[in-house]
């Protein structure tokens, strides 16, 4: 699958390993609907997370997508500066994406293009700020 | 004379049959769900649980608290009938819990509602919540119509 | 109806009407909040509003060392802390490339299925409770305290153990721990016989579930379902197989699916689950090997710079853990991935078109606990 990926998608990867059962990818958000899509289409029909890390400097949203026959994982990661990140929606894609993008905006602040029901699900309507970012 | 039996006889009445709503929140609601079910059985003491807040004199705040749920909480405790009476069960009811520093937590019930008892615990025995509805029993028959409560 | 439907309909313009299954409700299982949006007594849609348990846990873990936010895991899916505890160590210890010693191994198996054994049989009790069999809730209470005394006994506290540790457990099984445990093992399955005979065959709980909140495989696994609510639906997927930790790829047991994508289905998985969870008990006590059940661990945990995901099938789906660590000792991201929150995704498209009475049936039978799904 790696080699796959890399044949199909090359400079669009800026990093592509493997380690263990995880396929490591880090994209740009703008090839990240076309690689989900491609990923789903090889049988990676499984949304399992999609969530967010602020290290600091940066934020990175994860995608983690588990194809239930092979069980192999591909996690995707996208850098967004942390503050005003924008990316497409997946919901396109995997409908079970909806629901943890909201909590990514909720928590982190980063707006997704194109979701059906962008706004807050953990938290008050009326909440200032996002608390996970540091 | 007659008032101290009139005192008894009332105080009898409101402790011996507190229903209660159960306003489980978190994991301490299901200690309080052992409670009220076989082997502890909240039931022989009279306490039935009750869903809405109109039919309840007790609330057992079983779990933490967070800011989204407060203001539901004071409504249902407004809703309730007087004489009510709350036990804040669990560490997170009592003061936070091991939430202290959170953003979203209500360091205690007590903060939003007026409290009776309370049970100590993460979560407590379905035997502490016992005891804890003893002691407000006896809260309870230590209070008097005359209005000077000694509790 | 006297009046035609076509002609009643036209004569009395109706609306969709919004009812509130607010936060506190014997039936939400927790703090929900389901709008819903009806036409009469049919639900046309659904919102479901949660947050009203959100403790800030994902937060509480920037600022906790590993082993101390260990114990606020077990308060995420409360009826069953095992799996949260074990989902969390599983991804510090692949960071810290830990082995753990192999009688550890097994010790955790058993609390996880003591643990899968107790939460599905709140999963009995409360779904009868809704469905107005109190009895049964009764009879399951009665049995989950028979395990509520063995983890009494084993750990000290009955629903959150946090027995286990970075590197195993804390402590070995006590003495005349694995006989009541076989005794209990030897009594439940003629406990669920009761069940079966109380409820599976009854025909009013069949005609509340047969047939009723389908959930059709593709769009279970397009939400990312898992558990017993995807494997009531037919998909064979269960992490003990497809993933295996801890000792399960040693051990036979059954992955139970049903085909009929209905309340009823989820039920009957759940309830032979506890059955196989039996039969996984007694192997593990009988294969128990000898060893020491805590690798060592140093003071201060520091994993190596890495991120690494720790996958369990709890009662309710894929617990999984994302931990991202910085070298230091505290993690500087704990993503705690939950199946009732995917579940709750899905249950707007499985309400659609039920009444009302069947909100509760089919809330019931994904068997969501709110302490994860808002975390």
């Amino acid at each position: 699958m790696l080699e796959t990926l890399q044949r199909e998608f090359g400079d669009a990867l800026q990093a592509a390993e493997e380690v263990g059962r995880e396929l490591r990818l880090e994209t740009a958000a703008s090839r990240l609907v076309e690689l989900a899509r491609f990923c789903k289409d090889k049988r990676f029909n499984y949304p399992a997370d999609v969530t967010a890390v602020d290290t600091g400097t940066e934020l990175r949203v994860v995608y983690r997508l588990i194809s239930l026959e092979t069980g192999q994982h591909i996690v995707i990661s996208v850098s967004l500066p942390r503050s005003g990140g924008r990316l497409p929606t997946l919901c396109g894609v995997y409908r079970g994406a909806e629901w943890p993008e909201r909590e990514v905006y909720d928590l982190f602040g980063v707006r997704f293009d194109g979701h059906p029901d962008l706004r807050r699900i953990l938290l008050t309507d009326d909440w200032q700020g996002h608390p996970l970012l540091k | 004379m007659l008032l101290t039996t009139v005192d008894y006889v009332l105080n009898w009445g409101r402790a011996s049959s507190l229903w209660y709503l159960t306003y489980g929140l978190a994991c301490c609601a299901i200690e309080m769900m052992c409670a009220a079910a076989s082997h502890y059985d909240l039931d022989r003491f009279g306490l039935i649980f009750r869903g809405t807040p109109r039919q309840s004199d007790l609330m057992i705040v079983s779990g933490t608290v967070t800011k989204k749920m407060a203001p539901v909480l004071r409504q249902l405790y407004d809703q309730m009938p007087e004489p009510k009476y709350v036990i804040a069960l669990g560490g997170c009811a009592c003061a936070g819990g091991p939430f202290h520093d959170s953003y979203f937590v209500v360091q205690g019930v007590d903060e939003i509602v007026p409290v009776d008892v309370y049970v100590a615990g993460c979560p407590p025995r379905p035997e502490a919540l016992i005891d804890g509805i003893f002691r407000l029993q006896q809260k309870i028959h230590r209070a008097s119509i005359r209005g000077d409560k000694s509790c | 109806m006297p009046l035609g439907n076509e002609m009643a309909r036209s004569l009395t313009p109706t609306e969709h009407v919004t009812l509130n299954m607010g936060p506190q409700h014997p039936s939400t299982h927790g703090v929900l909040r389901l709008k819903l949006e009806m036409e009469g007594e049919v639900i046309v849609g659904c919102e479901p509003v949660i947050g009203y348990l959100h403790r800030g846990m994902e937060k509480i873990g920037e600022s906790r060392t590993y082993p101390q936010f260990l114990p606020y895991t077990d308060r995420l899916d409360y009826l069953s802390s095992a799996s949260n505890n074990v989902a969390y160590v599983q991804a510090v210890e692949k960071l810290l490339g830990l082995e753990v010693p192999d009688r550890a191994k097994y010790l955790r198996v058993v609390l996880l299925e003591l643990n899968r054994i107790a939460s599905h049989l709140v999963f009995v009790a409360t779904f009868a409770n809704d469905l107005a069999a109190t009895t049964v809730f009764l009879y399951a209470i009665r049995e989950r305290e028979m395990i509520m005394d063995l983890f009494e006994m084993w750990a000290g506290a009955r629903l959150t153990q946090s027995w286990v540790r970075i590197g195993g457990v804390a402590k070995d099984l006590p003495g005349g721990f694995a006989e009541r445990a076989r005794e209990f093992c030897r009594l439940l399955p003629k406990r669920l016989d009761e069940y079966d005979r109380l409820l599976t065959g009854n025909r009013i709980f069949r005609v509340r579930t047969e047939g009723v909140g389908i959930l059709a495989p593709e769009m279970g696994v397009d939400y990312g379902c898992s558990g017993p609510t995807l494997r009531g639906s037919g998909v064979a997927f269960d992490v003990r197989r497809a993933e295996p930790y801890e000792v399960y790829e040693r051990l036979d047991f059954e992955m139970v699916t049903h085909p009929t994508c209905d309340c009823m289905g989820r039920y009957r998985v759940r309830m032979e689950e506890m059955r196989q969870s039996v039969r996984i008990i007694e192997q593990c006590l009988a294969e128990l090997p000898k060893g020491e059940v805590l690798a060592k661990v140093g003071r201060t945990v520091r994993p190596p710079a890495g991120e690494a995901y720790g996958r369990v099938e709890s009662p309710r789906g894929e617990f999984g853990c994302f931990v991202v660590s910085d070298g230091g000792p505290q993690p500087i991201r704990v993503r705690l991935r939950a199946p009732s929150f995917f579940h709750l995704g899905v249950l707007p498209q499985m309400l659609q078109g039920w009444k009302i009475g069947d909100v509760v049936a089919i809330l019931g039978s994904i068997d969501i606990v709110l302490g994860e799904v808002d975390r």
